[in-house]
């Protein structure tokens, strides 16, 4: 970074955290490792710290952090089988857990790149199909009795 | 002439998760007026087809959407107690069809409101394909009378609601000799002949001395006809021969578009 611009930062006041849930981050990040579910973690912060949060407010404050301390609140289950799909990256997904778990279909890299290249390719749906019958309620009915036909 | 005549029914038990589509369940129908013009007798003739219905022994679920129509002549003064009222000016008003066809009768007659043109184009624009796809069809019952605003009315719904749904005309004859002419001659009335196919029914004259004490009382046709009431102007023989002698050739009418009113 520019040193003038790492100046500026260095000399801004320190801001307090936004979050009530920052002091409580390292307690937060280790349930979810341990596999807590955000339910489960608001009653231990309401129990044993006295802090009433909802889930969302949990799920918001993790979705919010960087990525890079969000990756180990994957569940132990999940991150395994991420980090075996990145190792071994042999050309498919298939019997990774993490694809097993949310029940996506299974698809080779190939065919992955395939999809997308159809999505790519996919025309956007018009809804400007031409009418079957038009009317125009400003227009008076025009009678035709000298012009009746048989229907 | 509907797509979704051919899409696969649906199963409608649980609706907390998306319906399941089954090649069991029967396709449901929803029979609405087209609202509009006011007064040309949309409730009367949703009032034969309820008892049509009835008849039949197939169970409908009825909804009064007519906001504008509160007291008599609404469809809610005949069925009370059966009838639900919707108010459609809300921001999901129609989707009380979903919801009704959920509780399981396979078929919606909606009596609509004069005024409820804009509101059911929209629902139709934003929700007709999801719905259709599940099994559902749609049949909009127009009436017209010697009045070019009746054709005009179903001709401007027809504009917008285009071939997402069957129609059925009804001339209903609202003097002796009534004069069809602007339905039966117009050039837009034709086209619109040419294009969708309507069954035309013919609904007849009724004696004012039937149809006001009906109208008065909310007595429908078949009321009259067993005799049930207490209501002694419409006790009289020859009214009860009427009533029966109406009924039973509008309900001959009503069996030419028994395709289009059966799911």
């Amino acid at each position: 970074m520019d040193t003038n611009f790492e100046a500026i930062l260095n000399s801004l006041p320190t801001k307090e955290p936004r979050s009530r849930l920052e002091p409580y981050s390292e307690l937060i990040t280790e349930m979810r490792k341990r596999g807590r579910t955000y339910r489960e973690i608001v009653q231990v912060l309401k129990k044993s710290c006295g802090l009433k949060v909802g889930a969302s407010t949990v799920n918001d404050f993790i979705l919010a952090r960087p990525k890079s301390k969000a990756k180990p609140l994957l569940s132990t289950s999940r991150t395994r089988a991420t980090k075996k799909n990145l190792e071994g990256l042999t050309g498919t997904y298939k019997d990774t857990e993490a694809h097993q778990s949310i029940g996506r279909p299974q698809k080779t890299l190939k065919g992955t790149a395939g999809t997308i290249k159809e999505l790519k390719d996919r025309p956007l749906k018009t809804r400007t199909k031409k009418p079957l019958f038009e009317y125009n309620p400003d227009e008076p009915l025009r009678l035709q009795r000298n012009q009746r036909t048989k229907e | 002439m509907q797509e979704s005549n051919t899409a696969a029914p649906v199963e409608w038990k649980n609706l907390d998760s998306p319906p399941v589509v089954s090649s069991t369940a029967p396709y449901k129908r929803v029979i609405l007026t087209m609202g509009g013009k006011g007064g040309v007798g949309k409730t009367s003739f949703m009032l034969a087809l309820a008892e049509w219905f009835h008849i039949q022994e197939i169970p409908v679920s009825l909804l009064d959407l007519d906001t504008e129509n509160k007291s008599r002549g609404s469809l809610k003064h005949y069925f009370d107690g059966r009838v639900a009222k919707v108010n459609i000016y809300t921001a999901a008003g129609l989707d009380a069809f979903v919801d009704h066809l959920a509780e399981g009768a396979p078929i919606i007659l909606a009596d609509m409101g004069a005024s409820s043109g804009q509101v059911t184009h929209e629902w139709f624009d934003s929700m007709f394909e999801d719905v259709a796809a599940t099994g559902v069809a749609f049949t909009a019952i127009g009436i017209v009378t010697p009045d070019p605003a009746s054709v005009e009315s179903i001709l401007s719904w027809a504009a917008r609601l285009q071939d997402r749904v069957n129609y059925v005309v009804v001339e209903n004859a609202m003097t002796h000799q009534a004069d069809f002419s602007y339905w039966r001659d117009s050039e837009q009335a034709k086209q619109f002949r040419a294009v969708f196919r309507p069954v035309v029914l013919a609904m007849e004259f009724r004696l004012p001395e039937l149809e006001n004490p009906s109208r008065q009382h909310g007595v429908t046709l078949g009321q009259i006809v067993e005799r049930r009431l207490k209501v002694p102007e419409l006790q009289r023989a020859s009214l009860v021969i009427r009533a029966q002698s109406y009924r039973r050739r509008l309900f001959e009418e009503i069996d030419k578009a028994k395709g289009l009113l059966l799911p």
